[in-house]
């Protein structure tokens, strides 16, 4: 039996299945979830850099 | 070392190996074996790249630079969590539509071929030459303390580390760096402890902190900007950021972390928690140096850590001269350590006048104490011309193994290999990854079939480990570890982010003013490295924003051609005939007007908002 052949081909069983500009993908096809709110984390990574950096030198100059 | 020590070391490095074949012992396809089916969830995604980016010379080097230089190093990760969080709007979204192998798979949909190709070889030569050091920093450990062979060393560490990359892949890898991580952390949190617990009895924990913070050790924050100062707030924060934005959206040791996720969302949480956890964790194992240091306030440190190079200047001609020197070191410690205690009793009393003079006390004595090691290591190098005479990575250890008791000793020990090992084996999964997928499949053999291209990356797998451990054997001339990585990759991550970056935002940048683009701005970097004195933090930045502007300047005196979007879609076709991997979806990737990635477009971080 011929090996399937590696690539993208591999993973589509047809080619009515290739996916298209416009077409659904991978992640769309996943059961619609409410997800994490992206801003807020994004926000929150942020806030804890700046938060760090003030306790940092706050660190530095308590320290000095 | 006590048998204890060689129970618990034998015991865990011996058990993440086999953990680690166990964990990968299934028959894969190349998407299994390369990407762990891309089925891994955030909290192993998180650890995983971590644990790629701190390797050994993380735990050995970093503590020792505390020592030697105050926790200003912990500034060059401040741009790091900004990094994360343009790659989780930017990067993820990207690789995960096009379902890509390797990052530079992606570029190929933009620019062609050789952009592909020439992105590949940047981060094979320097992946390549990283990952032997990284491989290099236990062999040095066992070396100098315990006496091993350093050749023999290299080639069982890094056969162990081969063993189960080569054989599980990259769910091997992904799995046992969880382990690997926590093993690494939890030693260094024991060291600390033992550390603080080592202070003479009056001395408390907030005394240790502030006869660090007056002999310029805690030193966190610099805000004074200078190019040629190599650690501050603005080349941490700018430098810093561009350096994150390529090593982690660009590097494919890190890219591969992320694409196991099992949708977007797993690889993005796994990002921003690395962005979340990476600044206080160094600045955690930074203040394991501090605290070293405070110890060795009160117990006298030899002159020069490296006990080999003490051993050979001592049967050298200058064994006089150094001698000498020790003396006036030993003699220094004693007056540091009575302006130490006189520091104390004045902070005691309140005593603000004595405090500040005690202060400039302990800095005068602390420069003249620098100024003696530093000549030791000018008698070490004129000793032996082209040895290291540098002793920052073996700061940590000598406490280590001076001070610490039986069976932590093998804990720390454990500690170094488990991280050497889960950064060598990220390195070679990765370097396998784009040697297959990148140069083999789509230059050699594009028809390859699934198991060929499995067989061949375990193959890639023991190459590249063969080739880590040659250039472990050249290792010992690079000075600080920890500097050597990074300096070393900042040669080239600024070009390789340039290129990623006219891939994601630009629409009429062609292949051809890409590549020259690269070509010019990695031209500035390497003038910057060699004939000025520039902080190469800020090579980064270089690389980056001329490869840019090049690339742009460039584009308008060439010709048109064919247009991205055809040159894409005439490639696509091609390999989608030749059955390699480039997606027909990629087309929607190359910017338009209309496109989430487009400068008028959504974000695409707003444009993917509960997909997964």
């Amino acid at each position: 039996m011929k090996e399937r052949v590696s690539g993208v081909g591999s993973r589509l069983s047809g080619k009515d299945e290739l996916p298209t500009a416009a077409a659904p993908t991978t992640d769309n096809r996943q059961p619609t979830t409410q997800g994490p709110n992206w801003p807020l984390l994004y926000g929150a990574v942020l806030a804890e850099l700046l938060i760090l950096i003030i306790i940092f030198y706050a660190f530095t100059r308590a320290f000095a | 070392m006590r048998p204890i020590d060689w129970i618990v070391l034998i015991g865990t490095l011996v058990a993440i190996v086999a953990y680690g074949v166990w964990k990968g012992r299934h028959k894969k396809d190349l998407d299994g074996y390369l990407l762990a089916g891309r089925q891994l969830k955030w909290p192993t995604i998180a650890l995983s790249i971590m644990a790629t980016q701190a390797s050994a010379i993380t735990f050995l080097s970093t503590p020792g630079q505390a020592y030697a230089d105050g926790m200003r190093f912990v500034q060059f990760y401040l741009g790091l969590p900004i990094a994360m969080v343009i790659l989780s709007i930017t990067a993820v979204p990207i690789y995960h539509r096009l379902q890509v192998f390797t990052a530079y798979e992606y570029l190929e949909t933009r620019f062609g071929v050789g952009t592909r190709t020439l992105t590949s070889f940047l981060f094979l030569i320097q992946r390549g030459l990283s990952t032997g050091i990284t491989l290099y920093a236990p062999a040095l450990i066992v070396s100098v303390i315990l006496g091993w062979n350093i050749h023999i060393t290299n080639i069982v560490v890094g056969l162990l580390v081969v063993t189960y990359t080569a054989t599980g892949g990259t769910k091997a890898v992904s799995r046992t760096q969880v382990h690997q991580l926590l093993i690494a952390l939890g030693g260094m949190a024991v060291a600390l402890i033992i550390a603080i617990h080592s202070l003479p009895h009056d001395v408390t924990l907030v005394e240790a902190f502030r006869v660090a913070g007056r002999m310029e050790r805690l030193n966190a924050i610099d805000f004074k900007f200078d190019l040629k100062t190599q650690y501050n707030f603005w080349s941490g924060l700018i430098g810093g950021a561009f350096l994150a934005l390529s090593y982690f959206g660009t590097d494919q040791s890190q890219v591969q972390r992320y694409l196991t996720g099992a949708s977007v969302a797993e690889s993005r949480l796994g990002l921003l928690i690395n962005g979340m956890v990476k600044v206080p964790m160094q600045f955690f194992i930074l203040f394991v140096g501090a605290m070293v240091f405070v110890f060795y306030q009160f117990i006298a440190p030899p002159l020069f850590f490296n006990t080999v190079q003490r051993a050979k200047v001592a049967s050298s001609p200058y064994a006089a001269d150094y001698e000498r020197l020790e003396a006036q070191h030993r003699k220094q410690f004693t007056e540091k350590r009575a302006d130490v205690q006189t520091l104390l009793k004045a902070m005691r009393a309140h005593d603000d006048a004595g405090t500040a003079a005690a202060t400039i006390a302990l800095r005068d004595v602390q420069q003249r104490e620098t100024a003696t090691r530093a000549a030791a290591a000018s008698l070490i190098g004129r000793t032996q011309p082209g040895a290291d005479n540098s002793d920052t990575n073996y700061i940590f250890l000598t406490f280590v193994i001076d001070f610490l008791p039986a069976g932590v000793v093998g804990l720390v020990l454990a500690a170094i290999f488990c991280a050497a090992m889960s950064a060598t084996s990220s390195g070679l999964n990765s370097l396998a990854s784009t040697t297959v997928v990148d140069i083999f499949r789509r230059l050699g053999k594009p028809h390859a079939t699934d198991s060929e291209c499995v067989r061949l990356s375990k193959l890639a797998t023991i190459a590249w480990g063969l080739f880590a451990i040659a250039f472990a054997e050249f290792a010992n001339r690079l000075g600080s570890l920890i500097e050597a990585v990074n300096k070393l990759g900042s040669l080239f991550y600024g070009t390789i982010l340039a290129i990623f970056l006219l891939a994601f935002y630009t629409k009429r940048v062609s292949g051809t003013a890409a590549f020259l683009g690269a070509l010019i701005g990695e031209a500035a970097v390497v003038w910057c490295a060699v004939a000025t004195d520039m902080a190469w933090l800020w090579w980064n930045v270089i690389g980056c924003v001329v490869g840019v502007v090049a690339a742009l300047i460039v584009q308008r005196f060439v010709p048109e051609q064919t247009g991205t979007r055809d040159e894409g879609r005439g490639m696509r076709d091609e390999g989608w005939r030749q059955g390699t991997r480039v997606r027909p979806s990629a087309q929607s990737f190359v910017p338009s007007p209309s496109s989430p990635f487009s400068q008028k477009g959504r974000g695409i971080g707003i444009r993917n908002e509960g997909q997964a």
